[in-house]
């Protein structure tokens, strides 16, 4: 027999009837009785929303708003349904609600698959990419920004700068960006290309300073990054990264994001020691170009080397820069490699003088 | 006769984890593969099974809103976004320090004025999109309204240096949750800015003391407080919200989800929203004379969603 008891919701009020439900050959019919009046509603087969199935809940749901709304507990409703309308589309309902055991952990499976993929293979390029197109003025313009937020917490040696500028104007870096170089008053090692074109040296590593080589191979290494465009790559890299993150987290709730941004951040520090490979070599590059000694390099690793108080071996993985050994060991081999160099005496001379204004 | 007992009501979750889990899986595959685009439509699904699993009385919540009417909003959505940070990336890199700060000014200013805009829109596409037995909720406020709300609330707050924030937050509820209708039904907030000020502080200084552990309390506290000064009014009738959540219930709670994220790596996380959702609702009670067959349909129908999608974007956790 295809009559079912049902409820029936009119979408004008929540009170319910007790309805019969009438399987028609297109459409369904709904019989109930009104202020003892009897009432009948038809659906038409085609205008039926996604049937949803909640345990022995079956709810069909009908037309525009307000929806008019059936409940039936009847478990064989769902057959004969299937039965008379085998080819009606609202029986089918939604698929996400009925997913099986073996096709989550398909999409399971595939899910970590993309997302290996994507992470590591897929952004990265394609952030490289996207930073390699970023308009010269457009990378100044950063630089410049970068640069002022910077030099807030900096004083600047003005005749250092000076001097430096004019000594890196007598070396070749094969570069079409405009090297400035900004000496600040500051007794740590370091020095740091900005996109663009500007390099900050501390005055610290230029007194730890001996041949005009160092100071040559310091300057090759930092313009290595500009030109590669390193800062805009890793930008690019770690946003990407954070998009990507941001995301799969709005799906998951605030500790695993913050496990995923930390993961992130690690992938990033691996990602610049890439990167500080890279600008060596284009110092080695640079200073064979212009006939400069190796030496250079491997002195300036070597008075990393000695201010490195603590071994760091252990922190091999989260050090930004490739451990100062690697890195020395490489710049011997390079240097044991060279064939010929000369001295250069314009550039002692110059040197002399930052030297003596120290 | 005053020993006549209320009725009382509950709003039931049987939601089951495994479920959402699935649900879940398949929507971030999607979003992934589609560098994002799917997200409307996975956002849809979620709430569509989070509110059918959701029971009052025998009958389901429904969720109308689909991923194509979110995905309209989210496309607004992400349009305002950009021209937004178009807005502030100009001003960071221009040289000229008069379009600098007035770039900042515009750029704070319509973010700031985006969290009502969104408040507004994405309640009244929540609610109208929201059904119980075909009879829809509702949201009946005024964007202008709301924005004097806000502006009069960020206002004080400011010049009493976050002094008047519960304040704030009361006026907020107690506007928005005016305005909402289920049907014939009446909604009303009944807080207090001073009580819960009082709430806020004693809650920091104990949780303080007690080196975060009183933090559950304060939390059970805070979301006590919010449910049981709602207040319900149906032809006259005054039916009250009222929220049981233990201290103990929260703290067991909170623990094990996080245990269940941390030891899953997050990809248990439907897990804890199920359990969360549970114990929240299981603990809510509806006690008056709440007549759940006289619900007559008043509300229109409302479809843009774009107020949805800016709320999402800015994070705002509304509903």
């Amino acid at each position: 027999m295809n009559v079912f008891e049902v409820l029936y919701f009119d979408g004008q009020t929540s009170l319910g009837k007790q309805a019969k439900l009438i399987l028609l050959p297109h459409s369904l019919r709904i019989e109930y009785y009104e202020n003892d009046e009897a009432t009948a509603i038809i659906w038409d087969i085609k205008d039926i929303h996604p049937v949803q199935i909640l345990k022995d809940l079956h709810i069909f749901k009908y037309g525009d708003f307000p929806l008019q709304q059936i409940e039936c507990r009847v478990p064989s409703i769902l057959s004969a349904l299937k039965n008379q309308y085998p080819t009606a589309k609202f029986l089918k309902g939604d698929p996400i609600f009925s997913l099986n055991p073996s096709r989550i952990f398909t999409a399971t499976i595939i899910l970590i698959a993309t997302l290996t993929i994507v992470y590591f293979w897929i952004l990265p390029s394609a952030a490289e990419n996207i930073a390699e197109k970023v308009p010269l003025s457009m990378e100044v313009a950063l630089g410049n920004s970068l640069y002022k937020g910077f030099m807030d917490g900096y004083t600047e040696d003005e005749k250092i700068s000076a001097l430096v500028n004019d000594f890196a104007k007598q070396i070749d870096f094969s570069t079409d960006y405009t090297i400035n170089i900004t000496v600040v008053k500051n007794p740590e090692l370091n020095a740091f290309a900005l996109p663009g074109g500007k390099i900050v040296v501390y005055d610290g590593i230029l007194k730890k300073m001996k041949t005009s080589e160092e100071l040559a191979a310091l300057l090759a290494h930092e313009v290595g990054h500009i030109r590669h465009k390193h800062s805009l790559k890793s930008l690019c890299r770690s946003l990407s990264g954070y998009f990507l993150i941001s995301m799969i987290s709005s799906d998951l709730n605030g500790f695993a994001t913050t496990m995923a941004d930390n993961a992130n951040t690690l992938h990033n520090l691996k990602y610049s020691r890439t990167l500080e490979a890279d600008a060596d070599e284009n110092a080695v590059q640079t200073l064979n170009r212009n006939k400069l000694s190796q030496k250079g390099l491997t002195n300036l690793f070597t008075i990393l080397k000695k201010e490195e108080r603590i071994d760091r071996k252990y922190l091999s993985f989260l050090s930004t820069h490739p451990l100062t050994t690697e890195r020395l060991e490489k710049a011997r081999i390079n240097e044991r490699a060279q064939k010929s160099f000369n001295k250069n005496p314009l550039l002692d001379e110059k040197f002399k003088l930052i030297k003596e204004a120290l | 006769m005053e020993n006549i007992e209320t009725p009382v009501k509950q709003i039931n979750f049987l939601g089951s984890g495994s479920k959402l889990f699935g649900i879940y899986i398949v929507n971030l595959l999607l979003t992934v593969v589609t560098l994002g685009l799917y997200y409307p439509w996975a956002k849809a699904s979620v709430l569509q099974y989070l509110y059918q699993e959701t029971e009052l009385e025998g009958s389901r919540f429904t969720f109308h809103g689909t991923g194509k009417e979110m995905f309209k909003g989210f496309i607004k959505a992400v349009g305002v976004f950009i021209v937004l940070y178009a807005i502030l990336l100009y001003s960071m890199f221009t040289t000229d320090p008069i379009v600098k700060v007035s770039g900042f000014i515009i750029y704070f200013l319509a973010f700031l004025s985006l969290i009502p805009i969104a408040i507004h829109g994405s309640l009244k596409y929540r609610m109208s999109r929201t059904s119980w037995r075909s009879i829809h909720f509702g949201y009946r406020g005024e964007l202008k309204e709301l924005f004097a709300v806000f502006i009069k609330g960020i206002l004080f707050t400011v010049i009493s240096f976050g002094l008047y924030s519960p304040w704030f937050t009361i006026s907020l509820r107690k506007y928005l949750m005016g305005k909402i209708r289920f049907g014939n039904v009446e909604f009303e907030y009944t807080g207090n800015g001073t009580e819960y000020a009082i709430l806020i502080i004693s809650g920091y200084a104990l949780t303080i003391v007690t080196l975060g552990i009183y933090s559950f309390w304060f939390a059970k506290d805070l979301i006590n407080y919010y449910i049981d000064h709602i207040k319900l009014t149906q032809d006259g009738r005054e039916i009250k919200l009222q929220s049981y959540l233990t201290g103990g219930a929260y703290f067991r709670l909170e623990i094990v989800n996080v245990l269940i994220i941390i030891l899953t790596l997050g990809l248990a996380a439907p897990w804890a929203t199920v359990r969360t959702l549970k114990v929240l609702l299981g603990n809510i009670f509806i006690e008056g004379e709440l007549d759940l067959d006289a619900l007559v349909q008043t509300e229109k129908s409302y479809k843009n969603a774009t107020g949805e999608d800016v709320a999402d974007m800015l994070d705002l956790g509304i509903v």
